[in-house]
Protein backbone atom coordinates (compact mmCIF):
# COMPACT_ATOMS: atom_id res chain seq x y z
CA UNK A 1 0.00 0.00 0.00
CA UNK A 2 2.89 2.32 0.76
CA UNK A 3 4.37 1.67 -2.68
CA UNK A 4 1.04 2.42 -4.29
CA UNK A 5 0.81 5.70 -2.44
CA UNK A 6 4.38 6.63 -3.37
CA UNK A 7 3.75 6.01 -7.05
CA UNK A 8 0.51 7.90 -7.01
CA UNK A 9 2.05 10.83 -5.08
CA UNK A 10 4.87 10.99 -7.58
CA UNK A 11 2.49 10.96 -10.53
CA UNK A 12 0.20 13.56 -9.09
CA UNK A 13 3.19 15.67 -8.07
CA UNK A 14 4.35 15.69 -11.67
CA UNK A 15 0.88 16.56 -12.87
CA UNK A 16 0.31 19.26 -10.35
CA UNK A 17 3.68 20.98 -10.36
CA UNK A 18 3.88 21.43 -14.14
CA UNK A 19 7.00 19.36 -14.47
CA UNK A 20 9.04 20.08 -17.65
CA UNK A 21 8.25 16.61 -19.02
CA UNK A 22 4.72 16.76 -17.70
CA UNK A 23 3.09 16.44 -21.12
CA UNK A 24 5.15 13.41 -22.04
CA UNK A 25 4.49 11.65 -18.80
CA UNK A 26 0.82 12.52 -19.07
CA UNK A 27 0.78 10.97 -22.52
CA UNK A 28 2.54 7.84 -21.32
CA UNK A 29 0.14 7.57 -18.42
CA UNK A 30 -2.75 8.00 -20.80
CA UNK A 31 -1.38 5.13 -22.88
CA UNK A 32 -1.03 3.03 -19.74
CA UNK A 33 -4.59 3.77 -18.72
CA UNK A 34 -5.81 2.84 -22.18
CA UNK A 35 -3.82 -0.39 -21.92
CA UNK A 36 -5.33 -1.07 -18.53
CA UNK A 37 -8.85 -0.52 -19.81
CA UNK A 38 -8.02 -2.73 -22.79
CA UNK A 39 -6.91 -5.39 -20.35
CA UNK A 40 -10.09 -4.79 -18.41
CA UNK A 41 -12.11 -5.45 -21.54
CA UNK A 42 -10.15 -8.69 -22.06
CA UNK A 43 -10.91 -9.74 -18.50
CA UNK A 44 -14.53 -8.89 -19.10
CA UNK A 45 -14.70 -11.09 -22.18
CA UNK A 46 -13.20 -13.99 -20.23
CA UNK A 47 -15.49 -13.40 -17.24
CA UNK A 48 -18.45 -13.20 -19.56
CA UNK A 49 -17.71 -16.48 -21.26
CA UNK A 50 -17.09 -18.28 -17.99
CA UNK A 51 -19.99 -16.81 -16.02
CA UNK A 52 -22.38 -17.18 -18.94
CA UNK A 53 -21.31 -20.81 -19.12
CA UNK A 54 -22.22 -21.26 -15.47
CA UNK A 55 -25.56 -19.56 -16.00
CA UNK A 56 -26.38 -21.77 -18.96
CA UNK A 57 -25.32 -24.96 -17.12
CA UNK A 58 -22.26 -25.58 -19.23
CA UNK A 59 -18.55 -25.26 -18.62
CA UNK A 60 -17.29 -22.49 -20.88
CA UNK A 61 -13.71 -22.23 -22.18
CA UNK A 62 -11.73 -25.13 -20.76
CA UNK A 63 -8.99 -26.22 -23.15
CA UNK A 64 -6.50 -23.49 -24.01
CA UNK A 65 -4.31 -22.56 -21.09
CA UNK A 66 -5.21 -25.22 -18.61
CA UNK A 67 -8.42 -26.38 -17.02
CA UNK A 68 -9.96 -22.91 -16.93
CA UNK A 69 -9.27 -21.85 -20.51
CA UNK A 70 -7.47 -18.66 -19.54
CA UNK A 71 -5.66 -18.36 -22.86
CA UNK A 72 -8.73 -18.95 -25.00
CA UNK A 73 -8.92 -15.25 -25.81
CA UNK A 74 -5.37 -15.25 -27.11
CA UNK A 75 -6.18 -18.20 -29.34
CA UNK A 76 -9.23 -16.33 -30.61
CA UNK A 77 -7.16 -13.21 -31.25
CA UNK A 78 -4.62 -15.24 -33.26
CA UNK A 79 -7.50 -16.69 -35.25
CA UNK A 80 -8.92 -13.24 -35.92
CA UNK A 81 -5.56 -11.81 -36.94
CA UNK A 82 -4.85 -14.58 -39.41
CA UNK A 83 -8.26 -14.53 -41.04
CA UNK A 84 -8.72 -13.01 -44.46
CA UNK A 85 -9.59 -9.33 -44.46
CA UNK A 86 -12.61 -8.99 -46.70
CA UNK A 87 -13.98 -5.66 -47.87
CA UNK A 88 -17.20 -6.21 -49.83
CA UNK A 89 -17.21 -5.05 -53.45
CA UNK A 90 -20.08 -2.61 -53.07
CA UNK A 91 -18.99 -1.30 -49.69
CA UNK A 92 -18.07 2.32 -49.14
CA UNK A 93 -14.44 1.53 -48.42
CA UNK A 94 -13.46 4.42 -46.19
CA UNK A 95 -16.61 4.30 -44.11
CA UNK A 96 -16.19 0.54 -43.80
CA UNK A 97 -12.60 0.85 -42.62
CA UNK A 98 -13.29 3.88 -40.44
CA UNK A 99 -16.23 2.54 -38.47
CA UNK A 100 -14.34 0.26 -36.03
CA UNK A 101 -11.72 2.95 -35.56
CA UNK A 102 -14.36 5.53 -34.65
CA UNK A 103 -15.98 3.04 -32.30
CA UNK A 104 -12.67 2.38 -30.51
CA UNK A 105 -11.86 6.10 -30.47
CA UNK A 106 -15.14 6.79 -28.72
CA UNK A 107 -14.19 4.30 -26.01
CA UNK A 108 -10.68 5.68 -25.62
CA UNK A 109 -11.88 9.27 -25.44
CA UNK A 110 -14.17 8.27 -22.60
CA UNK A 111 -11.19 6.94 -20.68
CA UNK A 112 -9.53 10.36 -20.77
CA UNK A 113 -11.68 11.87 -18.04
CA UNK A 114 -12.30 8.85 -15.84
CA UNK A 115 -10.90 9.54 -12.37
CA UNK A 116 -9.43 6.54 -10.58
CA UNK A 117 -8.51 7.90 -7.19
CA UNK A 118 -8.45 11.04 -5.12
CA UNK A 119 -5.33 11.79 -3.13
CA UNK A 120 -4.41 14.27 -0.43
CA UNK A 121 -0.99 15.73 -1.18
CA UNK A 122 0.50 18.65 0.74
CA UNK A 123 -2.89 19.66 2.04
CA UNK A 124 -4.79 19.70 -1.23
CA UNK A 125 -6.65 16.99 -3.11
CA UNK A 126 -5.70 15.77 -6.54
CA UNK A 127 -7.72 13.43 -8.73
CA UNK A 128 -5.80 10.69 -10.51
CA UNK A 129 -6.99 11.02 -14.07
CA UNK A 130 -5.55 11.93 -17.42
CA UNK A 131 -7.54 15.13 -17.86
CA UNK A 132 -9.69 16.99 -15.44
CA UNK A 133 -12.53 18.95 -16.93
CA UNK A 134 -15.28 20.86 -15.21
CA UNK A 135 -17.87 19.37 -17.59
CA UNK A 136 -16.42 15.89 -17.66
CA UNK A 137 -19.78 14.15 -17.30
CA UNK A 138 -21.22 15.91 -20.33
CA UNK A 139 -18.03 15.09 -22.19
CA UNK A 140 -18.42 11.42 -21.27
CA UNK A 141 -21.93 11.39 -22.63
CA UNK A 142 -20.97 13.23 -25.78
CA UNK A 143 -18.09 10.97 -26.76
CA UNK A 144 -20.07 7.89 -25.86
CA UNK A 145 -22.62 9.16 -28.37
CA UNK A 146 -19.93 8.96 -31.06
CA UNK A 147 -20.29 5.18 -31.01
CA UNK A 148 -23.73 5.65 -32.59
CA UNK A 149 -22.06 7.27 -35.58
CA UNK A 150 -19.57 4.43 -35.78
CA UNK A 151 -22.36 1.89 -35.95
CA UNK A 152 -24.22 3.87 -38.55
CA UNK A 153 -21.01 4.25 -40.57
CA UNK A 154 -20.62 0.49 -40.48
CA UNK A 155 -24.25 -0.03 -41.38
CA UNK A 156 -24.20 2.37 -44.31
CA UNK A 157 -20.69 1.61 -45.50
CA UNK A 158 -21.11 -2.14 -45.67
CA UNK A 159 -23.51 -1.88 -48.57
CA UNK A 160 -25.64 -4.70 -47.20
CA UNK A 161 -29.30 -4.63 -46.24
CA UNK A 162 -28.72 -6.37 -42.94
CA UNK A 163 -26.03 -3.92 -41.94
CA UNK A 164 -28.28 -1.08 -43.00
CA UNK A 165 -31.14 -2.40 -40.89
CA UNK A 166 -28.81 -2.74 -37.93
CA UNK A 167 -27.62 0.82 -38.34
CA UNK A 168 -31.17 2.15 -38.60
CA UNK A 169 -32.22 0.20 -35.56
CA UNK A 170 -29.31 1.61 -33.63
CA UNK A 171 -30.23 5.17 -34.52
CA UNK A 172 -33.90 4.56 -33.64
CA UNK A 173 -32.91 3.02 -30.32
CA UNK A 174 -30.27 5.52 -29.34
CA UNK A 175 -32.39 8.60 -29.94
CA UNK A 176 -34.84 7.16 -27.47
CA UNK A 177 -32.22 6.21 -24.88
CA UNK A 178 -29.65 9.00 -24.92
CA UNK A 179 -32.27 11.42 -23.59
CA UNK A 180 -33.17 9.51 -20.41
CA UNK A 181 -29.48 8.71 -19.97
CA UNK A 182 -28.63 12.39 -20.12
CA UNK A 183 -31.49 13.47 -17.90
CA UNK A 184 -30.68 10.89 -15.23
CA UNK A 185 -27.05 12.03 -15.22
CA UNK A 186 -28.16 15.65 -15.01
CA UNK A 187 -30.42 14.86 -12.06
CA UNK A 188 -27.40 13.42 -10.24
CA UNK A 189 -25.29 16.40 -11.23
CA UNK A 190 -27.94 18.71 -9.79
CA UNK A 191 -27.59 17.01 -6.41
CA UNK A 192 -23.82 17.30 -6.51
CA UNK A 193 -24.11 20.84 -7.89
CA UNK A 194 -21.37 20.13 -10.39
CA UNK A 195 -20.84 18.58 -13.81
CA UNK A 196 -17.37 17.46 -12.82
CA UNK A 197 -17.33 13.70 -12.25
CA UNK A 198 -14.69 14.10 -9.52
CA UNK A 199 -16.93 16.41 -7.55
CA UNK A 200 -19.91 14.13 -8.11
CA UNK A 201 -17.97 11.29 -6.55
CA UNK A 202 -16.77 13.53 -3.73
CA UNK A 203 -20.38 14.46 -2.98
CA UNK A 204 -21.06 10.76 -2.30
CA UNK A 205 -18.65 10.74 0.59
CA UNK A 206 -21.32 9.91 3.15
CA UNK A 207 -24.32 8.60 1.18
CA UNK A 208 -23.98 7.05 -2.21
CA UNK A 209 -26.23 8.24 -4.98
CA UNK A 210 -27.82 4.80 -5.27
CA UNK A 211 -29.28 5.29 -1.79
CA UNK A 212 -30.42 8.87 -2.27
CA UNK A 213 -31.56 8.46 -5.83
CA UNK A 214 -32.36 4.81 -6.70
CA UNK A 215 -34.69 5.77 -9.54
CA UNK A 216 -31.94 7.56 -11.43
CA UNK A 217 -29.74 4.51 -10.89
CA UNK A 218 -32.32 2.22 -12.47
CA UNK A 219 -32.97 4.54 -15.40
CA UNK A 220 -29.26 5.09 -15.95
CA UNK A 221 -28.52 1.37 -15.73
CA UNK A 222 -31.16 0.41 -18.29
CA UNK A 223 -30.12 3.21 -20.64
CA UNK A 224 -26.47 2.27 -20.28
CA UNK A 225 -27.16 -1.33 -21.25
CA UNK A 226 -29.00 0.00 -24.29
CA UNK A 227 -26.19 2.44 -25.00
CA UNK A 228 -23.57 -0.29 -24.91
CA UNK A 229 -25.84 -2.50 -27.01
CA UNK A 230 -25.81 -5.65 -24.94
CA UNK A 231 -28.60 -8.17 -24.45
CA UNK A 232 -31.51 -7.42 -23.88
CA UNK A 233 -30.92 -4.34 -26.03
CA UNK A 234 -28.81 -5.74 -28.84
CA UNK A 235 -31.42 -5.46 -31.56
CA UNK A 236 -28.74 -3.84 -33.73
CA UNK A 237 -27.06 -7.20 -34.12
CA UNK A 238 -29.77 -9.73 -33.39
CA UNK A 239 -28.65 -12.77 -35.30
CA UNK A 240 -32.08 -14.38 -35.59
CA UNK A 241 -33.49 -11.46 -37.53
CA UNK A 242 -30.70 -9.58 -39.27
CA UNK A 243 -27.68 -11.96 -39.29
CA UNK A 244 -25.27 -9.84 -37.25
CA UNK A 245 -26.77 -6.41 -37.89
CA UNK A 246 -24.21 -3.73 -38.58
CA UNK A 247 -21.33 -6.20 -38.11
CA UNK A 248 -22.55 -8.60 -40.80
CA UNK A 249 -19.94 -7.77 -43.43
CA UNK A 250 -17.01 -7.51 -41.05
CA UNK A 251 -14.53 -10.31 -40.72
CA UNK A 252 -11.16 -10.94 -39.18
CA UNK A 253 -9.59 -8.29 -37.02
CA UNK A 254 -11.90 -5.54 -38.26
CA UNK A 255 -14.74 -7.41 -36.67
CA UNK A 256 -12.46 -7.99 -33.68
CA UNK A 257 -11.95 -4.24 -33.30
CA UNK A 258 -15.67 -3.54 -33.48
CA UNK A 259 -16.35 -6.30 -30.97
CA UNK A 260 -13.64 -5.00 -28.71
CA UNK A 261 -14.94 -1.45 -28.93
CA UNK A 262 -18.24 -2.74 -27.61
CA UNK A 263 -16.58 -4.38 -24.63
CA UNK A 264 -14.44 -1.32 -24.01
CA UNK A 265 -17.60 0.71 -23.97
CA UNK A 266 -19.15 -1.72 -21.52
CA UNK A 267 -16.14 -1.54 -19.20
CA UNK A 268 -16.07 2.26 -19.27
CA UNK A 269 -19.84 2.28 -18.76
CA UNK A 270 -19.40 0.08 -15.69
CA UNK A 271 -16.79 2.53 -14.41
CA UNK A 272 -19.34 5.30 -14.92
CA UNK A 273 -21.97 3.43 -12.90
CA UNK A 274 -19.45 2.77 -10.14
CA UNK A 275 -18.34 6.40 -10.12
CA UNK A 276 -21.67 8.16 -10.45
CA UNK A 277 -23.92 5.91 -8.38
CA UNK A 278 -21.87 3.52 -6.27
CA UNK A 279 -19.65 6.07 -4.61
CA UNK A 280 -16.54 5.63 -6.75
CA UNK A 281 -13.43 5.41 -4.58
CA UNK A 282 -15.34 5.99 -1.33
CA UNK A 283 -15.05 2.81 0.66
CA UNK A 284 -17.47 1.15 3.00
CA UNK A 285 -17.07 1.97 6.70
CA UNK A 286 -16.98 -1.78 7.57
CA UNK A 287 -13.21 -2.04 7.10
CA UNK A 288 -12.60 0.22 10.10
CA UNK A 289 -9.12 1.66 10.31
CA UNK A 290 -7.67 -0.60 7.64
CA UNK A 291 -6.44 1.55 4.81
CA UNK A 292 -7.53 0.38 1.36
CA UNK A 293 -6.63 2.51 -1.68
CA UNK A 294 -9.56 4.13 -3.42
CA UNK A 295 -8.73 2.56 -6.75
CA UNK A 296 -9.26 -0.84 -5.15
CA UNK A 297 -12.79 0.06 -4.12
CA UNK A 298 -13.47 1.49 -7.55
CA UNK A 299 -12.30 -1.66 -9.32
CA UNK A 300 -14.29 -3.91 -6.98
CA UNK A 301 -17.43 -1.92 -7.68
CA UNK A 302 -16.76 -1.90 -11.40
CA UNK A 303 -16.34 -5.66 -11.46
CA UNK A 304 -19.61 -6.04 -9.61
CA UNK A 305 -21.36 -3.87 -12.19
CA UNK A 306 -19.77 -5.87 -15.00
CA UNK A 307 -20.91 -9.12 -13.41
CA UNK A 308 -24.41 -7.71 -13.21
CA UNK A 309 -24.26 -6.86 -16.92
CA UNK A 310 -23.22 -10.41 -17.72
CA UNK A 311 -25.90 -11.80 -15.45
CA UNK A 312 -28.44 -9.65 -17.27
CA UNK A 313 -27.25 -11.08 -20.53
CA UNK A 314 -27.78 -14.59 -19.26
CA UNK A 315 -31.13 -13.85 -17.65
CA UNK A 316 -33.09 -11.79 -20.14
CA UNK A 317 -34.22 -12.47 -23.68
CA UNK A 318 -33.85 -9.96 -26.49
CA UNK A 319 -36.84 -7.67 -26.90
CA UNK A 320 -38.34 -6.64 -30.20
CA UNK A 321 -37.13 -3.33 -31.57
CA UNK A 322 -40.56 -1.68 -31.27
CA UNK A 323 -40.83 -2.81 -27.65
CA UNK A 324 -37.45 -1.31 -26.96
CA UNK A 325 -38.30 2.02 -28.53
CA UNK A 326 -41.63 1.99 -26.66
CA UNK A 327 -39.82 1.37 -23.39
CA UNK A 328 -37.45 4.23 -24.07
CA UNK A 329 -40.02 6.86 -24.95
CA UNK A 330 -43.04 5.82 -22.89
CA UNK A 331 -41.40 4.54 -19.74
CA UNK A 332 -37.83 5.68 -19.27
CA UNK A 333 -38.27 9.27 -20.42
CA UNK A 334 -41.10 10.04 -17.93
CA UNK A 335 -39.16 8.20 -15.22
CA UNK A 336 -36.06 10.24 -15.91
CA UNK A 337 -38.10 13.44 -15.71
CA UNK A 338 -39.36 12.14 -12.37
CA UNK A 339 -35.70 11.77 -11.36
CA UNK A 340 -35.22 15.43 -12.15
CA UNK A 341 -38.19 16.31 -9.94
CA UNK A 342 -36.85 14.15 -7.10
CA UNK A 343 -33.39 15.68 -7.18
CA UNK A 344 -34.93 19.14 -7.29
CA UNK A 345 -36.98 18.28 -4.20
CA UNK A 346 -33.88 17.01 -2.46
CA UNK A 347 -32.06 20.15 -3.45
CA UNK A 348 -34.85 22.37 -2.13
CA UNK A 349 -35.28 20.50 1.14
CA UNK A 350 -31.70 19.68 2.06
CA UNK A 351 -29.74 22.01 -0.16
CA UNK B 1 -40.91 -11.74 -14.71
CA UNK B 2 -37.53 -10.14 -14.96
CA UNK B 3 -36.68 -10.87 -11.34
CA UNK B 4 -37.72 -14.50 -11.78
CA UNK B 5 -35.33 -14.79 -14.69
CA UNK B 6 -32.51 -13.42 -12.56
CA UNK B 7 -33.23 -15.87 -9.75
CA UNK B 8 -33.51 -18.80 -12.13
CA UNK B 9 -30.19 -18.05 -13.78
CA UNK B 10 -28.52 -17.54 -10.43
CA UNK B 11 -29.71 -20.97 -9.37
CA UNK B 12 -28.16 -22.41 -12.51
CA UNK B 13 -24.77 -21.07 -11.49
CA UNK B 14 -24.76 -23.33 -8.45
CA UNK B 15 -26.01 -26.46 -10.16
CA UNK B 16 -23.77 -28.98 -11.86
CA UNK B 17 -23.32 -28.27 -15.54
CA UNK B 18 -25.13 -30.57 -17.92
CA UNK B 19 -22.22 -30.73 -20.37
CA UNK B 20 -19.17 -32.88 -19.79
CA UNK B 21 -15.49 -32.53 -20.58
CA UNK B 22 -15.76 -35.40 -23.04
CA UNK B 23 -12.40 -37.09 -23.49
CA UNK B 24 -11.68 -36.94 -19.78
CA UNK B 25 -15.18 -37.79 -18.68
CA UNK B 26 -17.38 -40.30 -20.50
CA UNK B 27 -21.10 -40.33 -20.00
CA UNK B 28 -22.77 -43.31 -18.39
CA UNK B 29 -23.87 -45.60 -21.19
CA UNK B 30 -26.92 -47.89 -20.97
CA UNK B 31 -26.39 -51.66 -20.74
CA UNK B 32 -28.07 -52.13 -24.12
CA UNK B 33 -25.53 -49.82 -25.76
CA UNK B 34 -24.30 -51.17 -29.09
CA UNK B 35 -20.58 -50.69 -29.29
CA UNK B 36 -17.79 -52.83 -30.62
CA UNK B 37 -18.51 -56.55 -31.00
CA UNK B 38 -17.00 -59.16 -28.72
CA UNK B 39 -16.37 -62.72 -29.87
CA UNK B 40 -16.19 -65.70 -27.58
CA UNK B 41 -13.95 -68.01 -29.61
CA UNK B 42 -14.78 -71.06 -27.49
CA UNK B 43 -18.48 -70.83 -28.30
CA UNK B 44 -18.18 -69.92 -31.96
CA UNK B 45 -18.70 -72.78 -34.37
CA UNK B 46 -18.00 -70.81 -37.54
CA UNK B 47 -21.45 -71.40 -38.99
CA UNK B 48 -21.41 -68.05 -40.87
CA UNK B 49 -25.00 -67.06 -40.04
CA UNK B 50 -23.76 -63.69 -38.81
CA UNK B 51 -22.12 -63.07 -42.15
CA UNK B 52 -25.35 -64.00 -43.96
CA UNK B 53 -27.64 -61.71 -41.95
CA UNK B 54 -25.31 -58.72 -41.93
CA UNK B 55 -27.02 -55.98 -43.99
CA UNK B 56 -23.79 -54.18 -44.84
CA UNK B 57 -21.59 -57.17 -45.54
CA UNK B 58 -19.34 -56.24 -42.66
CA UNK B 59 -18.59 -59.77 -41.60
CA UNK B 60 -16.30 -62.07 -43.47
CA UNK B 61 -15.62 -65.62 -42.26
CA UNK B 62 -11.88 -66.08 -42.18
CA UNK B 63 -9.74 -69.01 -41.21
CA UNK B 64 -7.49 -68.62 -38.26
CA UNK B 65 -7.13 -72.11 -36.89
CA UNK B 66 -10.86 -72.72 -37.16
CA UNK B 67 -13.33 -70.48 -39.05
CA UNK B 68 -14.25 -67.28 -37.31
CA UNK B 69 -15.99 -63.99 -38.26
CA UNK B 70 -13.87 -60.95 -39.08
CA UNK B 71 -15.50 -57.52 -38.75
CA UNK B 72 -14.86 -54.46 -40.90
CA UNK B 73 -16.32 -51.80 -38.60
CA UNK B 74 -15.68 -49.11 -41.21
CA UNK B 75 -19.15 -49.74 -42.57
CA UNK B 76 -20.83 -51.51 -39.66
CA UNK B 77 -24.12 -49.88 -38.64
CA UNK B 78 -24.22 -51.58 -35.23
CA UNK B 79 -27.70 -53.01 -35.81
CA UNK B 80 -26.95 -56.05 -33.69
CA UNK B 81 -28.45 -58.61 -36.08
CA UNK B 82 -25.32 -60.79 -35.94
CA UNK B 83 -25.66 -60.96 -32.16
CA UNK B 84 -29.38 -61.81 -32.38
CA UNK B 85 -28.84 -64.56 -34.90
CA UNK B 86 -25.79 -66.21 -33.35
CA UNK B 87 -27.00 -69.76 -32.43
CA UNK B 88 -24.45 -70.28 -29.66
CA UNK B 89 -24.37 -66.81 -28.14
CA UNK B 90 -20.75 -66.36 -29.10
CA UNK B 91 -21.15 -62.73 -30.18
CA UNK B 92 -22.00 -59.87 -27.86
CA UNK B 93 -21.62 -56.10 -27.84
CA UNK B 94 -19.42 -54.01 -25.58
CA UNK B 95 -19.73 -50.37 -24.61
CA UNK B 96 -16.58 -49.43 -26.45
CA UNK B 97 -17.38 -46.77 -29.03
CA UNK B 98 -14.14 -44.87 -29.76
CA UNK B 99 -13.38 -46.78 -32.95
CA UNK B 100 -11.63 -44.14 -35.08
CA UNK B 101 -8.47 -45.14 -36.86
CA UNK B 102 -5.96 -43.47 -39.12
CA UNK B 103 -6.44 -45.78 -42.12
CA UNK B 104 -9.00 -48.19 -43.52
CA UNK B 105 -7.05 -51.22 -42.39
CA UNK B 106 -7.41 -50.03 -38.81
CA UNK B 107 -11.16 -50.57 -38.84
CA UNK B 108 -10.85 -54.26 -39.70
CA UNK B 109 -10.92 -56.44 -36.59
CA UNK B 110 -9.51 -59.93 -36.68
CA UNK B 111 -11.28 -62.57 -34.54
CA UNK B 112 -8.29 -62.65 -32.19
CA UNK B 113 -8.65 -58.92 -31.61
CA UNK B 114 -12.36 -59.27 -30.90
CA UNK B 115 -11.98 -62.13 -28.46
CA UNK B 116 -9.65 -60.41 -26.01
CA UNK B 117 -10.58 -57.37 -23.92
CA UNK B 118 -9.62 -54.40 -26.07
CA UNK B 119 -7.35 -51.57 -25.01
CA UNK B 120 -10.20 -49.26 -24.10
CA UNK B 121 -11.75 -51.87 -21.85
CA UNK B 122 -8.46 -52.38 -20.10
CA UNK B 123 -8.19 -48.63 -19.56
CA UNK B 124 -11.73 -48.56 -18.23
CA UNK B 125 -12.94 -46.31 -21.02
CA UNK B 126 -15.95 -48.36 -22.05
CA UNK B 127 -18.63 -46.05 -20.78
CA UNK B 128 -20.26 -46.15 -17.43
CA UNK B 129 -17.02 -44.65 -16.29
CA UNK B 130 -17.01 -41.23 -14.67
CA UNK B 131 -14.21 -39.43 -13.01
Amino acid sequence: MVIYDDIMYWLVFIFAESHPYSDWIRGILGGLVIGAVFGGALVMVYLERKFLGDIQSRIGPNRVGGRYGVLQLIADAIKLFTKEDIIPANADKWLFIGAPIVALTSGFLMVAVLPFDYLLINGSYYAVNVTRMDISILYLEAVSGLAVFAIFMAGWGSGSKYSMLGGFRNIAKMIGYEIPLGVSIISVAIMAQSLDIVEIVEAQDFLWNIMIHPLAFIVFGICLVADVGRIPFDQTESEEEIIAGWATEYSGMRWGLAFFAEYLHAVVGSFMVALIFLGGWNGLPIVGNLYIPGIFWLIIKTIMVIMFFIWTRGALPRYRIDQVVDLGWKCLLPLSLLCLVWSTIIGLVFG
Amino acid sequence: MVLKNYLLTLRNVYTKSVTRLYPEEIMELPDAFRGQQHLDMDKCVGCGICSQVCPNNVIEIVKSGKWYPQFDNGHCLFCGLCIDFCPNGALSMTKHFELCSWDRQGTIYRPEQLSVPNKAELEGRTGGYTK
